[in-house]
């Protein structure tokens, strides 16, 4: 699931100044999942941007802010205000402008990573999106997104009783968790032979990246 | 109730009276309650609370709300204050009983329970401690009549200036013969002193840090079931002083002098102090004797009234024997399940909550099979009153218990060998998958479950290793038992591993005496403290000390040394203020605990509150046997501090708590659970996770989380917290409390219903309301939803506030603790935003505390 968390309140203010009245438009999926823009948090921010007299504010939840069709409702609404605050994690706050050409569109978010809830309000990331899979080769722990540095031939050397040397209270090593699983699956052979250089461009490092898919009508 | 109703009178309308009446009232008897004082409510309802910033267990909450519970105007218990039983009669118009009380009126009953409380030790009687005399000497009654209505610091009378040095003084008018020429035999525990005079303590220290507190004791005894966190806490911030000291005097400079006797140092010890505290013990009832006397009860030597149950007259709570609150409600809630079992009433009423006319009720078919886990006596015991009730039995054990051996269980079926690997599901229908010793799983279906934790195990001493001169209190009973010849020199070694209580307590006493007795010269019981607090225990150790058992008490465990056949024990002894050094030819190691499965299948069952020997603090409001999860039963939660008849009070009210659930094939639920939308879910676990009696689940094939209506408790903790905003409680819906908001109220209160509410009638009554202010009323503190404090900020409230219980006291488990995290966010959102965060504010109290109330109402007291 994405997961994404709310943006310190003084930087959302500082976006909403030169307006009025806004439309705080929330996502009814991963951020609500991720209790960080759906409609209890749309409500909660809405009330504090009132209270703190920085504009008026118009509040509503849509299903999905990523697939056009769930912005049928918003269009009225958003005649209404001079701008738009999306709840939605990156891809919402892009497709709302996208479908809002003259009107500002803020991100009342930070999207951070796709992840895994390890239990009530506890997130951690999970996968980057690389593109080029390569978790069944690695005992499923992915290089790129557990270890610091993203090595494909790790470990570095520097960790300490399983722990990153970046951040020895809190940060695993990624490597040590490979290791261990390998081990668990009896594969540690794998770690004999070296990995090849990632082919980056199939990464974001290529530009935006497009997916399609003619058998379900797209054209390529 | 209709005449041929049987008639319950009992004695007594304190805390005991009170629970005895609410239970036999829901079977259906009709209860009259007669009572010597003009109102209800005995000794507990001047009791305080003594919560820090979280709860510590006193109960004194829990008391008041069983006597205010019979006692209103609609609880079908009829009151008789100002009345006293002069004499019993025969009965007539087909009722066992005809009881004459002064008035006069007469009573028709079929069973009589005697409740009439205790006297407080007067003590006055111990000239040299002053009492009376010394304006700065109080007992401890007089500390709680002083915290009722609200915490606040204690003063000292002779110039209402807090004292900054504070003295408890223990086992004044307990556990002592005739040592300050009182002609009152006293040579008893009273079992409650140490408990409130340590929480009373603790909360001194919480309200004025500065000051310090010491306690002088003998023996410290269990506080309650989280005993093992809660003495610790104890000992960081109280000073604990092992005297019993002689006297108090009054300085020429206002302050009190209190001597006692450093038996190390061997020297006397004249220290001041601003307050002594005396912790007081419970003496039996005013007219004790003369009660018996009318319904023909026994009393045992100190005068403690005893049980007729051929005649079907009763006695329970501290009448009985000096006991808790809890004990008390325990003993009334199993003496009231005796008592019904013998009329075989199967009158019961299902719990639910009473509903208002436009909500469906629904009839929900419930698995009428009860499964036991565990083991121990109780099993079986639980087992066997579980199938005279004809409700399907199946006894599931860890390993093999000689107890539950199919062939003698009366258990329907006993599956042996089997653990417990999850338990889905909810009251009425639970799905337990069992694991068997090779490995394979199977699933049992069950309406209700028990979980008997009774075969306590022997602990291991990392000190000294079992061999041929070391081995535990069973292999030395078995010796015993088997006329094995017995060493010279034994030693006995308790609390090295875990405190133990008076279960433990009682058979190393026994032991130690039984060998002293047969011949052994040299007996010697090294521990940490002796644990006394139950009836005969301490004449039990007298008889053992004057057997020729020697009691060494250790701060620091002795460091043991095997060695030719020996066992060398060195440890210091603080009473000689030295170090002893002797061999013995065999060493028990005697402390015990709950069996290593025990702790596992807790996580199993998703149960709160883990009762493992590790302790873990117990919420006061799980009635006795009650689980976090309604339909799961637990006995032998006290561990190594339970005794005997504890045990098998726990089997009756479990067992007759299980007959009235499962009493029919249905069970009607009133239709004001919490219901979520499957639109609106967005299936995150938000509500799965959270709910502390574990009544939602996510449905796969509806693609939704659902509340299993007999489960639910209708705290409204998932209503607040859900991020789609998709479940509402009904009588309390987002729609119904936002109307409620009115304009313009100065002061919003959002005010739990369990504590704020009741305070708030109080504070009514008694003329303190602010006009300016409004009150809205909630299940719990847990369903105060952030949306709605903002909202009435928005509606132009200068401050809101949140009024529960307090956190670890919520009667939903965490209700409290929860609201109070989300008041700190939306706390932290206010101030983010420039705003004033001080205008959110979060206050814990208990129904009572009126005067607390109206502080916080003023803004004088706010912890948060």
């Amino acid at each position: 699931m994405i997961v994404a968390e709310r943006k310190p309140i003084d930087e959302i203010k500082g976006f909403l100044t030169k307006h009025d009245r806004i439309l705080l438009l929330g996502c009814g999926t991963c951020v609500t999942v991720c209790n960080a823009g759906g409609e209890r948090e749309v409500g909660m921010l809405g009330s504090i941007l009132r209270l703190a007299g920085v504009c008026k504010v118009v509040e509503h939840t849509i299903e999905r802010q990523c697939d056009a069709e769930f912005y049928e409702d918003v269009y009225d609404l958003a005649n209404e205000c001079d701008a738009i605050l999306s709840m939605g994690c990156g891809v919402g706050v892009q497709l709302a402008a996208r479908l809002f050409p003259d009107k500002p569109v803020y991100p009342a978010l930070n999207t951070k990573f796709m992840g895994i809830n390890e239990g009530a309000g506890e997130w951690t990331e999970a996968c980057l999106a690389c593109g080029d899979c390569k978790l069944g080769i690695f005992g499923g722990v992915c290089p790129v997104a557990q270890c610091s540095k993203s090595l494909a031939n790790g470990p570095c050397g520097g960790s300490e009783d399983g722990m990153c040397e970046a951040d020895p209270n809190c940060t695993e090593c990624g490597w040590q968790r490979i290791y261990d699983r390998l081990k668990a699956l009896d594969q540690l052979e794998v770690l004999e032979a070296v990995e090849p250089p990632r082919d980056w461009s199939r990464t974001h490092d290529g530009g935006p990246r497009r997916i399609t898919r003619p058998d379900l009508g797209a054209e390529e | 109730m209709s005449e041929g109703s049987p008639k319950a009178l009992i004695v007594g309308a304190g805390v005991a009276g009170a629970a005895a009446a609410l239970q036999l009232r829901s079977a259906g008897l009709d209860v009259t309650v007669v009572e010597r004082e003009p109102s209800a409510g005995g000794q507990v309802a001047s009791y305080g609370c003594k919560a820090t910033d979280a709860c510590l267990h006193c109960n004194v909450c829990v008391g008041q709300e069983q006597i205010a519970r019979a006692f209103a105007p609609d609880s079908g218990i009829a009151l008789l204050a100002g009345t006293q039983p002069v004499q019993l009669r025969p009965g007539s118009n087909g009722h066992r009983h005809s009881v004459l009380c002064d008035g006069p009126v007469e009573l028709d009953a079929d069973v009589v329970l005697l409740a009439t409380g205790f006297s407080p030790y007067q003590a006055e009687l111990i000239r040299p401690y002053g009492y009376g005399r010394i304006a700065n000497v109080l007992t401890g009654l007089d500390v709680e009549h002083a915290l009722v209505g609200d915490r606040t610091m204690l003063l000292r009378p002779s110039d209402s200036h807090p004292p900054r040095r504070v003295a408890f003084i223990q086992c004044v008018g307990s556990r002592s013969e005739h040592v300050h020429r009182t002609s009152e035999e006293t040579d008893y525990c009273s079992a409650v002193c140490c408990p409130y005079a340590l929480r009373m303590g603790r909360l001194l220290k919480h309200l004025s840090p500065e000051t310090s507190v010491t306690v002088f004791y003998m023996d410290i005894q269990f506080c309650g079931r989280s005993f093992e966190s809660f003495f610790p806490d104890c000992q960081s911030v109280l000073r604990f002083v092992r005297a019993r000291p002689y006297g108090i005097q009054e300085d020429s400079d206002g302050a009190i002098v209190v001597t006692y006797e450093d038996q190390g140092a061997c020297r006397v010890v004249h220290e001041p102090f601003d307050l002594a505290i005396l912790s007081i013990g419970m003496r039996p009832p005013p007219g004790a004797r003369a009660l018996a006397d009318v319904f023909g009860v026994p009393v045992d030597p100190y005068g403690f009234l005893r049980e007729k149950p051929d005649a079907a007259i009763f006695a329970v709570g501290a009448c009985e024997s000096p006991k808790d609150i809890a004990s008390s409600i325990r003993q009334a809630e199993a003496v009231a399940a005796r008592v019904m079992a013998s009329m075989e009433s199967t009158r019961s009423t299902p719990s639910t909550a009473a509903t208002a006319a436009t909500l469906e009720e629904q009839r929900i078919p419930v698995c009428r099979d009860v499964v036991v886990l565990g083991g121990g006596r109780a099993v079986a015991e639980t087992a066997l009153g579980l199938v005279r009730c004809g409700l399907h039995t199946t006894v599931v054990c860890a390993g093999t218990d000689p107890v539950a051996d199919s062939a003698t269980s009366p258990a329907d079926d006993v599956i042996t060998d089997a653990t417990v690997v999850r338990c889905r599901g909810s009251v009425g229908a639970f799905e337990l998958r069992l694991r068997d010793a090779g490995g394979r799983e199977r699933d049992i279906r069950a309406g209700a479950i028990v979980v008997a934790l009774t075969d306590l195990v022997s602990l291991p001493f990392s000190g000294a290793v079992d061999g041929t001169v070391v081995t535990d209190l069973p292999g030395l009973l078995t010796m015993i038992r088997t006329d094995r010849p017995l060493p010279d020199r034994v030693a006995f070694l308790l609390d090295a591993t875990a405190e133990q209580g008076r279960m433990t307590d009682t058979l190393v006493l026994a032991a130690t005496r039984c060998l002293a007795e047969n011949g052994v010269p040299h007996v010697r019981l090294y521990c940490r403290h002796a644990r006394v607090a139950g009836p005969h225990l301490e004449a039990l150790y007298r008889s053992a000390r004057r057997s020729g058992v020697e009691v060494l008490r250790y701060v620091e465990p002795p460091l043991c040394e095997v060695r030719n056949c020996e066992v060398r024990m060195v440890c210091d002894d603080e009473q000689l203020g030295r170090t002893v050094d002797e061999s013995f030819d065999l060493l028990v190691r005697c402390d015990l605990g709950v069996s290593q499965k025990g702790e596992s299948l807790f996580d199993a069952l998703s149960l709160d509150t883990p009762l493992t020997a590790a302790g873990g603090t117990r919420n006061v409001w799980a009635m006795p046997c009650e689980t976090s999860r309604r339909g799961v039963f637990a006995i032998g939660a006290s561990e190594t501090d339970a005794d005997l008849r504890e045990l098998a009070e726990e089997t009756s009210i479990a067992v007759r708590a299980i007959q009235s659930l499962l009493a029919e094939p249905a069970v009607t639920d009133a239709g004001d659970a919490a219901e979520i939308d499957p639109e609106k879910c967005v299936a995150c676990l938000t509500c799965v996770r959270l709910c502390p009696h574990e009544a939602i689940a996510f449905n796969r094939e509806k693609e939704t989380a659902e509340v299993a209506p007999l489960a639910c408790r209708r705290c409204g903790v998932c209503a607040s917290e859900c991020p789609a905003r998709a479940i509402q409680l009904p009588h309390y819906t987002d729609q119904g409390l936002l109307a409620e908001l009115a304009e313009a109220s100065k002061v919003t209160v959002f005010a739990c219903e369990n504590s704020a509410i009741p305070a708030a009638a109080a504070a009514v009554q008694q003329g303190n309301w602010r006009a300016d202010s409004q009150l809205i009323e909630v299940p719990c503190a847990g369903k105060v939803d952030p949306l709605h404090i903002l909202a009435a900020l928005e509606r132009g409230a200068e401050r809101v506030l949140v009024l529960g219980c307090n956190p670890e006291s919520c009667r939903y488990l965490d209700g409290s603790s929860r609201a109070l995290l989300r008041i700190s966010r939306v706390k932290t959102m206010l101030r983010d935003a420039g705003l004033d965060p001080s205008r959110v504010a979060w206050g814990a109290l208990i129904a009572t505390e009126a005067e607390r109330f109206v502080r916080m109402m003023n803004d004088e007291v706010m912890p948060i």
